[in-house]
């Protein structure tokens, strides 16, 4: 809530419950959908909310709180325990009007009313919510409401959140509950299980054990211990696959759309030096910001359908041994996968794991994986020095390529883990959900906020590195001597300071200029070596680069590079995240510069590092 | 000679109890005590693990991965196999329980 938004007086209404409960849908009900990040001081994590009107027409602000099972026991200040109880805590002391209400899934009611039981305790105005009415239903059960109600000493409501009769019903209930209503709340002295059997009815004749029966047979083959694996990491490929195949013609035309505004501005303005900047700086980044927003869009659909169905869960019990030996678990399988492709969605994509550490193990190796990025790069390298061997040689060298970055991560990890993300995690008790059909409402709001937000902090900062690298690479350096174009660019005068450094990795000022070029996108590189080398369009037509590449002289008549710098740049490529979207990801998903500023600087250290470390010894082993 | 396959700990009504991680698929226990340190063993209680509550054995992953239970309190829940080694449980039945199929 901003303090300078609401009014001291105005309610607060603190959506709250286990994961799984139904809460989203609930919040989808109430606010029709719209959402604002609430700015909490001390609060870490996104906490949506947005504005309800109660039928007295008092307005009043819906906080979405992150889904937790206990205020009460908080293992981490980072853990949705830890901020459900921060956010709780900070309004109790600033004594605001607030009404908690309690999203309680009835099909496993003595699992929810051990958080009613804590929440009581607070002495708070507590509404408990009954959701999934409908399924309650379906599987013949029933609650007894108003016995319920005397043994909480709190109203209770039963809802289905998708009926439309939900919303009026739960605001009049809020505001109840606000006035404060004829029940005297009650202290959670209680046994949750006691009071859940007492009052909930079986009128359905075995309904519920009909659809167990249906669960225990899906779950029997996707969870089987030799099918359930490789049907798990096959569907997780799929979904892979298909994100970026659905994306990639959307990206494509959205691609077009500005490379056809380049054009337009060149033919309006002419070209300059203003107009370069603009369709060069200014539209290349809104080019690469457009060009992942349908990726994020399609992958958040994707995950909140998995998640939603209680697929995401059940997947992470089966992947989770693999990875606990490297300091993470099941549920970091999709991010990593994803990584493969671009680590920008799939740094997002690690919101599914709930260990804040291993979340930001996660995020911290995700640039390792072999980006889709890298590949243009790696072409150009194996099509200049590796032309004379052959395919299946070079088909192995990008396989290798991969491996190294798979590896890479995970020994990262292990290392992360003991260093410095070490720490108790939480142990690995995770809910497994019943099968649920996705609210095709949550699902888009989701999507729409999930694109909202990249704009908002990825988007942002992209444009500004590609303006800041616009000028790097273009604006000649006053102090420039010799050479025209890009050579007297700063780009150009930093390439040439930097060479006594990156002289043993066999790099001279044009690859660094190359480099820096591509700390903006990786794909940049074989772009701002065309240009260094005067060759035009390299990118869609590497060949002739690749013989400039070849037959760059020194002043003695040797090869300015060799097989040694190709192995050596590809050992950078692998290794050193340059990419400013994942920077802006990192940032974005951590809050904070410190993390981003650490992974710039140990993968860059780690490319150095190989760099060197490959050209020397590669002349040992009598490569030239 | 008594060849002991479990790590039986002697309780305090002098019952013997097994650690979770030891108990066979399909079997229905009883959660005697977590050996966890206090704040982890509270949240644990309060995700639904907590002394008293039944539970039966679903399924176990490969690999010494993680356990599939259902609590009485009908929750079903994912649980490591370093953390099910600190769950101390009675049998509570021989029967072997359902859950599969029919």
């Amino acid at each position: 809530m901003n303090a300078t938004r609401q009014s001291v007086s105005s309610l607060t209404i603190a959506l709250v419950g286990r994961p799984n409960s139904g809460k989203s849908s609930v919040y989808n009900a109430l606010t029709g959908g719209g959402a604002h990040v609430g700015n909490y001081p001390g609060i870490t994590v996104e906490i949506l909310e947005g504005n309800v009107a109660l039928p007295s027409g008092a307005k009043a602000v819906l906080a979405d709180l992150p889904g937790f099972y206990s205020v009460e026991n908080t293992v981490d200040k980072a853990t949705d325990e830890g901020v459900a109880r921060g956010f709780l805590d900070a309004l109790a002391l600033d004594e605001r009007p607030l009404v908690i209400v309690q999203v309680l899934d009835p099909t496993r009611l003595a699992l929810g009313l051990r958080l009613t039981a804590e929440l009581l305790r607070r002495n708070t105005p507590l509404l408990v919510l009954l959701t999934h009415a409908d399924v309650l239903r379906r599987e013949g059960h029933t609650v007894d409401i108003k016995a319920l109600e005397e043994a909480l000493g709190a109203p209770v409501v039963l809802v289905d959140a998708r009926s439309r009769t939900t919303k009026a019903i739960v605001l009049a209930a809020i505001e109840d509950c606000h006035r404060g209503g004829p029940l005297k709340q009650g202290d959670g002295a209680f046994d949750a299980s006691s009071l859940a059997r007492s009052v909930v009815k079986d009128v359905g004749s075995g309904r519920e054990l009909r659809r167990r029966r249906a669960t225990a047979q899906i779950d029997s083959v996707l969870l089987h211990p030799v099918v359930g694996p490789f049907l798990f990491i096959g569907i997780m490929g799929l979904l892979f696959a298909l994100v970026f195949l659905a994306a990639d013609p959307a990206s494509s035309f959205m691609e077009r759309l500005v490379g056809l505004a380049r054009i337009e501005l060149t033919r309006a303005f002419g070209k300059n030096l203003f107009t370069s900047f603009l369709a060069d700086g200014v539209l290349g980044g809104a080019g690469t910001v457009l060009a992942f927003m349908p990726q994020i869009v399609i992958l958040t659909i994707a995950l909140e359908l998995l998640e939603a169905s209680g697929y995401l869960a059940r997947g992470a019990f089966l992947i989770d041994r693999l990875l606990r030996a490297l300091g993470l678990s099941g549920r970091s399988f999709l991010p990593l996968l994803m990584g493969h492709a671009c680590a920008v969605p799939a740094i997002a994509a690690t919101r599914v794991v709930r260990d804040p550490r291993e979340r930001l193990t996660t995020i911290l190796v995700l640039p390792l994986m072999t980006c889709s990025a890298r590949l243009p790069t790696y072409s150009l390298v194996l099509a200049t020095f590796f032309s004379h061997r052959s395919a299946v040689f070079r088909s192995g060298m990008f396989v290798g390529l991969y491996f190294t970055g798979i590896l890479t991560a995970l020994l990262a990890s292990w290392v992360l883990r003991r260093t410095v993300t070490k720490g108790k995690g939480l142990p690995l008790v995770l809910e497994i959900p019943s099968y649920r059909l996705p609210s095709p409402r949550v699902v888009a709001r989701k999507a729409v906020l999930a694109a909202r937000r990249f704009l908002r902090d990825v988007g942002t900062t992209i444009l500004v590195v590609s303006a800041i690298l616009w000028m790097m690479l273009s604006v000649p350096m006053p102090t420039a001597r010799y050479g025209s174009g890009i050579e007297r660019s700063v780009a150009a005068t930093i390439g040439r300071a930097l060479e006594p450094l990156t002289r043993p990795a066999g790099f001279d000022w044009r690859i660094n200029v190359g480099l820096i070029g591509s700390f903006g996108a990786r794909e940049v590189m074989v772009g701002t070596m065309g240009v260094i080398f005067g060759v035009e369009n390299a990118a869609d037509d590497p060949a002739p680069l690749t013989s400039r590449l070849r037959e760059a002289k020194k002043a003695d008549g040797s090869a300015v590079y060799t097989t040694r710098t190709g192995l050596a740049l590809l050992a950078f490529f692998v290794l050193a995240c340059q990419c400013v979207s994942t920077v802006a990801a990192v940032k974005r998903e951590t809050r904070s510069w410190r993390w981003p500023a650490f992974v710039v600087a140990y993968t860059y250290a780690l490319g150095y590092g190989a760099a060197v470390l490959v050209y020397q010894v590669s002349a040992l082993f009598g490569i030239v | 000679m008594t060849t002991m396959t479990f790590n039986f700990d002697k309780l305090h009504d002098g019952m013997a109890s097994v650690v979770l991680s030891m108990i066979d698929s399909h079997r229905r226990v009883t959660i005697e005590r977590v050996d966890l340190e206090d704040e982890a063993g509270a949240w644990l209680a309060a995700v639904g693990l907590h002394e008293g509550e039944g539970l039966v054995i679903l399924r176990r992953a490969a690999l010494g991965g993680p356990l599939h239970v259902r609590t009485s309190s009908g929750g079903e829940f994912a649980i490591a196999r370093e953390v099910a080694a600190r769950i101390h449980v009675q049998d509570a039945s021989i029967d072997t329980v359902l859950l599969k199929p029919t």
